[in-house]
């Protein structure tokens, strides 16, 4: 029973360093490749459910971020085939499963993300805690509290942001020198 | 927490997310729906202000013209040309006058072409009536099936 208990303490503290190391990085990648911040983090933290639950058996990988990532583009995909066969009216727009790379050393795309958090048609409460959120990983409950805002109403903030964005069409971009006024 | 976002998924509601899809290349289209205030209106007919009104109109709608970027649009004429009609009991109520009782009144729109937000917005701050009023920039809906 122990060595079973040890087995899961270190898978889970593997899982747990992979995502201090590479949450940010993997979640800036998956969305500024299918620029929808909400879907990349349910697809990022089914990733790293599936980590908890499989490793143990199959081993911690030797490169967990690159497994953390195909298992993420797969649970995305599988998610847009869902959503497709619910809404017959979408946009019949194929997402090229190569869109999403799935090696190691996929782009560091936390600049982009940044850029977009600080996008000024994005509500200004919202902003800092869409970059500690997304970018740094913190739970919205946490960052509620260092905002000394009521977590639902942190909560509801964050969602309508991350839909806007994803709405409104803002793109994954360092903006040129124009663009970078408005967002200091 | 697996287990109750399989659950979630299941009963779709979390796939609310993932549409519509977004993609890094996507192709947007975009209203700019241009608002003006009855001062600006005014000078449509104005012996004094008409030129200059005129004039930035049409070298805006010359300019988006030339880009290419316009899939279609039109000016309106004023908002005291408006009828607004309402089918309500089976039965039509038309008022004169626009639907919104508002400052600023809707006075054209283009449907433009271009890949992301900030292009769509950097179109619709060059209007006149980004000076005057406001301009709203609206994705617009794919085509019905």
């Amino acid at each position: 029973m122990s060595g079973a208990a040890s087995d899961f303490e270190a898978v889970r503290a593997a899982a747990e360093a992979a995502a201090r190391n590479a949450y940010g990085r993997l979640l800036a990648y998956l969305a500024a490749t299918t620029r929808n911040i909400a879907a990349a983090e349910d697809a990022l933290g089914d990733a790293f459910a599936s980590a908890l639950a499989t490793w143990p058996a199959s081993g911690i990988p030797d490169k967990p971020e690159a497994w953390l990532l195909v298992a993420a583009k797969r649970r995305f995909l599988d998610g847009v085939r869902h959503a497709r066969v619910r809404n017959a009216a979408e946009p019949t727009l194929a997402l090229m499963e190569d869109d999403i790379a799935d090696k190691a050393d996929f782009p560091d795309a936390r600049l982009k993300l940044m850029f977009v958090c600080a996008h000024p048609a994005i509500d200004e409460a919202a902003r800092t805690p869409l970059m500690l959120q997304t970018v740094l990983g913190l739970d919205a409950a946490r960052i509620a509290s260092a905002f000394l805002t009521a977590p639902a109403a942190m909560s509801q903030r964050l969602v309508r942001a991350k839909t806007y964005i994803k709405d409104a069409g803002i793109a994954f971009e360092v903006p040129d020198a124009a663009g970078l006024g408005p967002r200091r | 927490m697996s287990k109750s976002a399989g659950a979630a998924r299941l009963y779709g509601m979390r796939s609310g997310n993932f549409a519509p899809l977004c993609l890094k290349d996507k192709v947007m289209e975009y209203a700019i729906l241009f608002y003006e205030t009855a001062e600006a209106d005014a000078a449509r007919n104005h012996p004094e202000k008409s030129a200059a009104y005129w004039g930035a109109w049409g070298a805006y709608v010359t300019a988006i013209m030339e880009s290419g970027i316009s899939k279609g649009g039109q000016g309106l004429q004023s908002p005291g040309t408006a009828t607004s009609v309402r089918l309500r009991g089976g039965k039509r109520q038309v008022q004169d006058g626009p639907v919104a009782d508002a400052k600023e009144q809707l006075a054209g729109f283009f449907i433009i072409d271009v890949p992301d937000l900030d292009t769509a917005l950097a179109w619709a701050a060059r209007s006149p009536a980004a000076v005057d009023a406001a301009v709203e920039v609206r994705p617009v809906l794919p085509p019905m099936p």
